[in-house]
């Protein structure tokens, strides 16, 4: 089995926005996409391999072309058929499940992407019903904004725990795909 | 006098890398750029989707994911925008500085732009106050 080299939170539909938003004034995080991998997609009619074609720009969709049905699929269509990867994310349309917010590549914490998920915590402070849900919120707040890479790999330490309240972590290798620990 | 409604650092040359650097798979911090709206229109600081990119150079590498850390002195961190601290902008000041004593933000109180007049003084660049009308305020 290959080594993790990154760690990343794919959140929940309901965390999708705040954490993989972009901001005003072109502010966004770090952000990679589960793709299908070209050359192992298959059409859902006759089963032949895909060609890809890459979108022409970025407000319209990556298509995966049949030739010999002679038509065109989304990646949507054809996801289930295909391998997958992680790779970077430098489009506009956040899926849920398919984006994810990266914490930690090549054996590093991406602070980038640690700074999203503290300022997100932040906020729920602020929007919290109770004292004491507030200073839970900060407190996790504090204890992600000190973490260190091996806290993020602790599958049952307080800062993996309190990530998860967002969504869920995996772990990739080098190539992008989803390693166990 | 008046309030500034955004706070930007220009940041110095040997600091505009560090500032304004783009980020693994496409993080970015918040910045804009000093451009024109038509041929015509006076240069303001602008988000970057907002500014009329068209050129008869096709070789200006205005495109660039890396814009901002090629052209400084035409892009700014932002810090405060629309009278609202943008915490991804002091994030990204306060990575760069970690071991130098200065202010965080949060524990200031003086303001943000004291905070980020802090900053300047240290040599991380200048700041540049914006009011209503999105001019700069020299006088701020």
């Amino acid at each position: 089995m290959s080594d993790p080299v990154a760690i990343l939170l794919v959140p929940s539909p309901e965390h999708v926005e705040a954490l993989l938003g972009e901001r005003p004034y072109g502010s966004r995080p770090p952000r990679v996409e589960c793709r299908s991998v070209a050359g192992t997609a298959r059409c859902p009619h006759c089963k032949s391999k895909l060609r890809y074609s890459p979108a022409p720009t970025e407000q319209t969709s990556d298509l995966w072309v049949c030739d010999a049905c002679k038509e065109d699929w989304y990646e949507e269509g054809i996801f289930a058929l295909s391998e997958h990867r992680w790779e970077p994310f430098y489009g506009h349309r956040l899926q849920p499940n398919r984006c994810a917010l990266v914490l930690a590549g090549e054996n590093q914490l991406v602070f980038d992407g640690l700074d999203r998920v503290v300022r997100h915590f932040e906020k729920k402070a602020q929007a919290a019903g109770s004292e004491r849900e507030e200073h839970n919120c900060l407190f996790v707040a504090a204890l992600i904004h000190r973490a260190r890479f091996v806290d993020l790999c602790n599958e049952s330490g307080g800062v993996s725990a309190s990530l998860r309240q967002l969504g869920s972590l995996i772990l990739v290798d080098l190539e992008g795909r989803e390693v166990g620990l | 006098m008046a309030e500034p409604v955004a706070i930007l650092l220009v940041a110095a040359s040997e600091h505009g890398k560090a500032l304004l650097r783009e980020g693994p798979c496409g993080a970015r911090p918040p910045m804009v750029v000093l451009g024109g709206k038509g041929r015509d229109g006076p240069a303001r600081w602008l988000p970057r989707d907002q500014v009329d990119w068209t050129t008869t150079n096709r070789k200006a590498p205005l495109f660039s994911q890396d814009f901002g850390q090629n052209h400084p002195a035409v892009t700014a961190l932002v810090l405060s925008w629309e009278g609202e601290n943008v915490p991804e902008g002091w994030d990204r000041l306060t990575r760069v500085a970690p071991k130098v004593d200065l202010p965080r933000l949060n524990f200031f109180p003086g303001g943000a732009l004291a905070c980020a007049r802090a900053y300047e003084r240290a040599g991380f660049g200048t700041v540049v106050c914006l009011g209503t009308d999105g001019k700069e305020m020299p006088d701020v």
